[in-house]
């Protein structure tokens, strides 16, 4: 059964189809929601949220246009991260980790758990909008074409938020030691 | 290609360079043999894609978020529909009780939408049933008196004193 037609039954009142709409698409959206907001606690409210909305407005999908389930769910997972990452407040300086070494040799103290840390921090530093470019597209394998539809902007404007992602990343990762990322793979 | 075209590609659409437009994938090839720019670059990227993939923030997540995401989900769910939407089986009558209760059953059988749910809509019915009753009121008082109006009656009963004359 695809997606249009578990919605129809979502609108109905159909739990089952509920559920495997969210065994579908729930680890996705789970995915894209850690990677903006950095953390597992905060990606779990969001899902939990954005699943109720769409159960609330499912009678509304109208798929006539070639519009995407799945679009729409990371539309309300990444309008709701950008919410919530409005509302939280500023840390004080003070409570900020002062930052790694940034030597050559900085990377090859990262693993595991401080390895994701790191990548958080990455994307952490970009905008808003280019981490959530190159959180679909880049981790997410999203496509182009739904990446853009899921953040409302052109597919070339699109292309222009993820090579000034990658650009900034490049230049986060070259600042710690780019050179040796070898070494901890 | 060049080595600036090779460099914006690689910043668009990655290291993976079969994800590349088809048109551009056998000239980036042929450039990574050429140039030591392109190969470096290629392989620095490589090793990044690489770095974020082993270290994707994803990998926080547990077994159990999605079971947790979809209990509460579900717990939410069943919270509201028992108050928007009645489980079948369930006693679905109305609070409204007799007549009126009646009236909406048979309009939700026909799907006929709420005559008087709009609030203007109420307040002209209810000045509406008001002016009527009240019309057949004054109707039924004039009507009941067969030698002149309420008043003229009340008039007639009272008697004349010598007060009233003067």
């Amino acid at each position: 059964m695809d997606d249009t037609a578990l919605l129809a039954a979502v609108a109905d009142g159909d739990h089952g189809a509920f559920g495997i709409l969210m065994d579908r698409h729930g680890p996705r959206a789970l995915a894209l929601a850690v990677r903006m907001t950095g953390s597992r606690q905060d990606a779990e409210d969001i899902v939990q949220e954005a699943f109720l909305r769409v159960w609330r407005h499912a009678g509304r999908w109208d798929a006539s246009g070639g519009a995407r389930f799945s679009t729409w769910l990371y539309r309300i997972v990444l309008n709701l991260c950008l919410d919530r990452r409005r509302r939280a407040p500023m840390a004080p300086l003070d409570d900020v980790a002062e930052p790694e070494d940034p030597s050559p040799d900085g990377l090859q103290q990262y693993s595991g758990e401080q390895a994701r840390a790191l990548v958080q921090e990455a994307l952490d530093s970009l905008p808003e909008r280019q981490r959530a470019a190159l959180s679909l597209c880049y981790f997410g394998n999203v496509s182009g074409q739904d990446a853009a539809e899921s953040l409302e902007v052109s597919v070339s404007a699109l292309e222009s938020l993820l090579v000034r992602g990658r650009r900034a990343l490049r230049t986060f990762f070259t600042k710690r030691g780019l050179d040796r990322l070898g070494d901890v793979l | 290609m060049t080595e600036d075209r090779f460099l914006d590609c690689l910043d668009l659409w990655g290291s993976d360079l079969s994800r590349w437009p088809a048109a551009d994938q056998a000239a980036a090839r042929d450039l990574v043999q050429r140039s030591a720019l392109a190969r470096d670059a290629l392989a620095r990227d490589r090793m990044l894609e690489e770095f974020l993939g082993v270290a994707d923030p994803a990998a926080r997540l547990e077994a159990g978020s999605l079971d947790r995401v979809k209990n509460a989900v579900f717990a939410a769910v069943a919270a509201e529909s028992t108050v928007r939407r009645p489980v079948a089986g369930a006693d679905t009558r109305s609070p409204r009780a007799g007549w009126l209760g009646l009236t909406e059953r048979i309009r939700g059988w026909f799907d006929l939408p709420d005559p008087v749910a709009p609030w203007g809509l109420r307040l002209a019915s209810v000045v509406l049933i008001a002016a009527l009753l009240g019309s057949l009121t004054a109707r039924s008082i004039t009507l009941t008196t067969p030698s002149g109006t309420a008043l003229e009656q009340i008039a007639m009963a009272t008697p004349y004193t010598v007060l009233d004359v003067q």
